[in-house]
């Protein structure tokens, strides 16, 4: 079954193609949005939406990368950053300068592109952007939270981008073709009562899937016009063969049915690239490839139409193109979702609806052209269950093992019962998907699944200084008492609940307010073509159209909370070595000539990640707190909120907003990431953070976890090594965790790529739950991630 | 079965996750005390049969504290090598990986230092591990009486044997023991366990291919299709040496080359030993 292949030339040269590019912003998206916009005043929104999208492509640049046998590209250049005025206006203007000099994903903007956007585009959309539209609509109160100076939560993501974070039902345009969508709309409207003012809305939403259907298909016409001119002048033989080839391609697919894998692949990239034209959101993911794949892939492979090496080859071609999906995200969020990272998840192995193992020849194949390119896209999963083939997950492992951090690792037997718990149908369950980092999503999901970063540990700074800001003196949170008169630990768990409960209000009024403008004033009648039941009723997925809808918000800076907890429990409570007082001096002085106090609390009192009950039962009385106050909201679409407790990057910039804190770190220092321990304080080794972590409620923390463990590369070189993390993964699995990756790299790799990041261009690097270039992270990201504990104990 | 739960045995470490000492997953308890006195060993703190300290003058804040007491100190920076347990205090630890040593088939493993040397304490703890189905390992440089050897790894599942240098003159000057009895040992044990010889390699002590060639020999003697592990010289232990007080005399000395190693493991598996180099 396994099927080993040497990397291919064409491999090697286009991944380097596309390492060699220096990202630059391209205005043609802006441009062509915005006359569409000028045109189009005075129509319904959707319909106005559909035609923008119409008008992009059908007039933006197209060509054809030589040697890629896969057609389809964002923008008018290789790894260029389009723009989307709609949300990002205000931030592209403000930043405009700031995007060649800063640490984090530079793009270059040229002196043409910069004019143009300024004069030209931009003005447009001054008023009339998300940015404006989401603060405008928020209640003032709730406004000056989301806004304060140092963030409790962050919501920016959906408001200066679009939703994104789904999966679409690629099956379904491979079995049926644009052309055949389009007959299913021209159905649905010939069935309208139009007397009937409930339906009246959803005849216009109809009209714009028929324009969105006509502008995919026009587009791929192009590609196969272009492809034909171009093999019509190409001297070499075999570029010229396979651009004719190219051109059969894009004049069937994706307007008819895939018919065979060539097709098939073909036709999905170009369902899959629309998504990241149509808007901004990061993580439109692939799903569960392996499987909606696989037949076209047997049928070639079975008449002899393919062969096993080609096969081989075109999905390689696949996995580079990947990552020519680009945005330019304002700095702040570049920071949160450091590397350009797009997220786009592909899922490997599982089970299929039916409960059977699921794993086929593909899914080593998968794994096999993820060897062969080293990038950052796609983000792969492999979802394992009690069946898993032991040869399939060894090969994902050793996969993991090479240095790029991915694959990472999911269990089903936890996924499948949280869905259900979420009111998801078993089978549909079984079929779950990750979408972006490690959030479970069925089939048919809008799952806003990275609503929010929220920041429990500034909850705990303002559990001990009253409700007050310590950064900014300023009153931000509830009163809850002076922290010197806390009598035991769970005074302080009661402060603290009362200051979670009280942002987790404001966090999810702002994220309520905020789906409704999308609604209002973004709708995306692309997404909604694709992903059930948005056309069945007739209803956006901004709207609530899809299946299945959820909103979640993460929370950061676990360890930290739970480390001080601890220490205050030991030290203050149980053996009354230390006063709240002096901890609380300490704090406000940031530990300012307060050495031995502060030593001491980071020495001798128990730490979370150690397989130590004391610190663990604190922790999983805070993830109780967190959970229930996010679970028992409900969202604009008719869905629930779903807690989630992982940090991707964003536990460097949160860290900035936090004072010191009583687990000894210092004020504005990094916070800990995902659930796994505090940097340097996981003295037991994989085994206890994994056991530490495995004692949580996963089934609780409905939108996921991370937990992140690094090694040196020494330790995964032989197969001794490899073993090892293969029975680290399936114990913790065993014992109810939900994810883990690995991340192996040394810190003296690490440290060589910062000095010389000309070197190390290909180093990938896990920032949490994401892949991204090691080299194009930001410095503080970077050394956060060389001090990471290494996991010393071999 | 009647069981010494108090019994208490000199520990310097306890080592969860451990790939490289025997099968699967396993915990490596580590015991105090070495009649050897290898010149290169890694865990200069695993030598004498008392307690001693590490000191690290870089996290000590001169806060006076360990002039109270030693575990007062709040950044480590003064810690102690070694410490009193119990055959109930070390089984509690041990059962914390037990889903690992199930899932891995792993176990535990007892190191040194030299585990024969606190032999009572062993016994114990192979005896309750039997007991409860967890595979036993014991790294051992076999330097005992036959009788308290044998005694000792009766419930033991697998010796992991020592066997440093074959010419009695080099083992006697970079070990300060002599072999004679260690390869008599050796040669018994095989008989009656599994055994899997271990061989470091230290440049320029006792890696001449002669030497080697002598114990690949031996070794073929005892058991034609015996398991050899090479294991290769590294400085990881040089700091422990400063933190103890102590010289280290292989500062200077570095890891083998892979050709070398390479060359050693030929002289090995050419007698038919089944080699790996770990």
């Amino acid at each position: 079954m396994q099927t080993e292949s040497v990397r291919h030339w064409r491999t090697a040269k286009l991944n380097d193609e596309l390492l060699d590019v220096k990202p630059e912003i391209c205005p043609e998206r802006a441009r062509l949005v915005t006359l569409s916009y000028m045109e189009t005043e005075g129509e319904p929104m959707v319909i106005r939406r559909a035609k923008a999208i119409y008008k992009i492509l059908t007039e933006m640049t197209i060509f054809i990368q030589r040697d890629q046998l896969i057609a389809g590209t964002q923008a008018g250049k290789l790894r260029a950053a389009p723009i989307f005025p709609e949300t990002e206006a205000l931030y592209v203007e403000k930043e405009i300068d700031l995007f060649e000099k800063r640490q984090q994903d530079r793009l270059i903007v040229r002196p043409e592109v910069k004019r143009e956007l300024l004069e030209e585009i931009l003005p447009y959309w001054k008023r009339n952007n998300t940015q404006v539209l989401c603060w405008n609509a928020m209640p003032e109160k709730t406004r000056k939270m989301a806004q304060l100076e140092h963030q409790i939560f962050s919501v920016d993501i959906h408001v200066t981008g679009s939703i994104g974070h789904v999966i679409a039902d690629y099956d379904k345009v491979l079995k049926k073709g644009f052309l055949e969508l389009k007959e299913e709309i021209k159905d649905k409207i010939e069935k309208l009562d139009l007397t009937n003012p409930d339906l009246t809305p959803k005849y216009k939403f109809y009209e714009a899937e028929l324009i969105i259907c006509d502008a995919i298909m026009a587009w791929a016409a192009r590609y196969a016009k272009e492809a034909r001119r171009l093999a019509a002048v190409e001297e070499d033989a075999g570029w010229k063969k396979e651009l004719e080839m190219i051109a059969d391609l894009c004049e069937k697919v994706p307007a008819n049915p895939a018919r065979n894998f060539r097709e098939a692949i073909q036709s999905f990239w170009f369902t899959h690239l629309v998504l990241y034209i149509e808007q901004n959101g990061l993580a439109v993911s692939v799903g569960r490839f392996d499987q909606f794949i696989y037949p076209y892939f047997k049928k070639s492979i079975d008449d002899g139409s393919i062969t096993g090496p080609e096969a081989q080859e075109l999905l390689e071609c696949l996995w580079i193109k990947f990552t020519e999906v680009m945005r330019a995200y304002d700095y702040e969020c570049a920071k949160y979702y450091a590397g350009f990272s797009i997220s786009e998840n592909l899922v490997l192995g599982g089970t299929d609806t039916r409960g059977r193992d699921a794993t086929n020849e593909l899914s080593f194949m998968c794994l096999e052209a993820e060897k062969n390119t080293k990038l950052s896209q796609p983000n792969l999963a492999v979802r394992v269950h009690s069946n898993t083939p032991e040869d399939f997950l060894m090969k994902a492992v050793q996969v993991a093992s090479t240095g790029r951090s991915k694959p990472e690792f999911f269990n089903d037997s936890v996924a499948i019962p949280v869905l259900m718990n979420c009111g998801v149908p078993l089978e549909e369950a079984r079929d779950y998907s990750i979408s972006g980092c490690v959030e479970a999503v069925p089939p048919h999901c809008n799952g806003m699944t990275n609503a929010a970063m929220s920041n429990v540990a500034k909850a705990l700074e303002l559990a001990l200084n009253n409700g007050v800001c310590k950064l900014t003196g300023h009153q931000v949170g509830p009163q809850t008492g002076d922290p010197r008169n806390f009598k035991s630990i769970d005074d302080v768990i009661d402060a603290f609940r009362i200051q979670v409960k009280a942002y987790v209000k404001e966090m999810v009024s702002a994220l309520n307010v905020i789906e409704r403008v999308h609604a209002d004033y973004y709708p995306l009648p692309y997404f909604s073509l694709i992903i059930d039941d948005c056309v069945e009723r007739g209803l956006d997925i901004t709207a609530g159209g899809a299946r299945h809808n959820y909103t979640g918000p993460q929370a950061v800076g676990f360890a930290d909370v739970v480390n001080s907890m601890a220490a205050m429990k030991k030290l203050v409570f149980d053996e009354k070595k230390i006063s709240m007082a002096e901890i609380i001096d300490a704090l406000d002085s940031n530990f300012e000539g307060k050495q031995e106090l502060r030593q001491t609390l980071i020495n001798k009192a128990p730490k979370w990640g150690n397989d130590d009950d004391y610190a663990d039962d604190l922790a999983c009385e805070v993830t109780r707190i967190y959970c229930n106050e996010v679970s028992q909201y409900r969202n604009t679409r008719g869905g629930i909120f779903r807690p989630g407790i992982y940090s991707v990057s964003a536990n460097v910039p949160l860290g900035l907003h936090v004072a010191a804190l009583p687990n000894g770190r210092l004020s504005t220092a990094p916070l800990a990431d995902g659930i796994g321990a505090q940097h340097g304080t996981d003295l037991a080794g994989p085994t206890g953070v994994v056991k530490s972590a495995a004692k949580l409620d996963h089934k609780i923390i409905t939108n996921g976890t991370i937990l992140n463990q690094k090694f040196t590369p020494k330790l995964l070189e032989n197969d001794i090594g490899k073993r090892g993390l293969f029975d680290l993964i399936r114990t913790y699995f065993d014992m109810g965790g939900w994810h883990i990756q690995f991340n192996v790299v040394s810190a003296e790799t690490l440290k060589a790529a910062q000095k010389n990041p000309e070197k190390y261009k290909g180093l990938i690097i896990r920032v949490a739950g994401y892949s991204a270039f090691f080299v194009e992270l930001d410095k503080a990201v970077q050394d956060d991630i060389i001090s990471r504990t290494e996991a010393a104990s071999f | 079965m009647e069981l010494n739960m108090e019994q208490k045995g000199l520990v310097f470490n306890i080592q969860r996750f451990s790939i490289h000492d025997g099968p699967g997953i396993r915990t490596v308890v580590f015991l105090k005390g070495c009649p050897l006195k290898c010149i290169w060993c890694s865990n200069p703190e695993s030598q004498s049969f008392s307690p001693e300290m590490f000191f690290s003058p870089v996290k000590c804040i001169g806060c006076g504290k360990c002039e109270e007491s030693v575990d007062a100190c709040p950044t480590d920076a003064r810690v102690r090598a070694g410490k009193e347990m119990t055959v109930s205090e070390v089984m509690r630890e041990i059962e914390k990986d037990i889903k690992f040593y199930r899932r891995s088939d792993g176990g535990v493993t007892f190191s040194g230092g030299e585990p024969l040397m606190q032999w009572e304490f062993v016994k114990e703890l192979a005896k309750l591990l039997k007991a409860k189905g967890i595979h036993t390992a014991v790294e051992t440089t076999g330097f005992a009486p036959w009788e308290v050897f044998y005694g000792a790894v009766e419930d033991i599942d697998l010796i992991l044997y020592d066997l440093k240098a074959y010419d009695p003159e080099i083992h006697q000057r970079y070990t300060g023991a002599d072999n004679v009895l260690i390869l008599e040992n050796a040669r018994k044990i095989t008989e009656s366990k599994k055994v899997i010889f271990r061989i470091p390699v230290i440049p320029g002590f006792n890696d001449s291919l002669s030497s080697m060639e002598g114990l690949a020999e031996f070794i073929h003697s005892c058991k034609p299709d015996a398991e050899v592990n090479i294991i290769p010289y590294h400085g990881l232990g040089g700091s422990k040496y400063e933190r103890l007080g102590k010289n280290y005399e292989l500062m200077n000395v570095l890891p083998p080359s892979n050709e070398s190693l390479n060359k050693i493991k030929e002289i090995f598996t050419s007698k038919g030993l089944n080699t790996e180099i770990y």
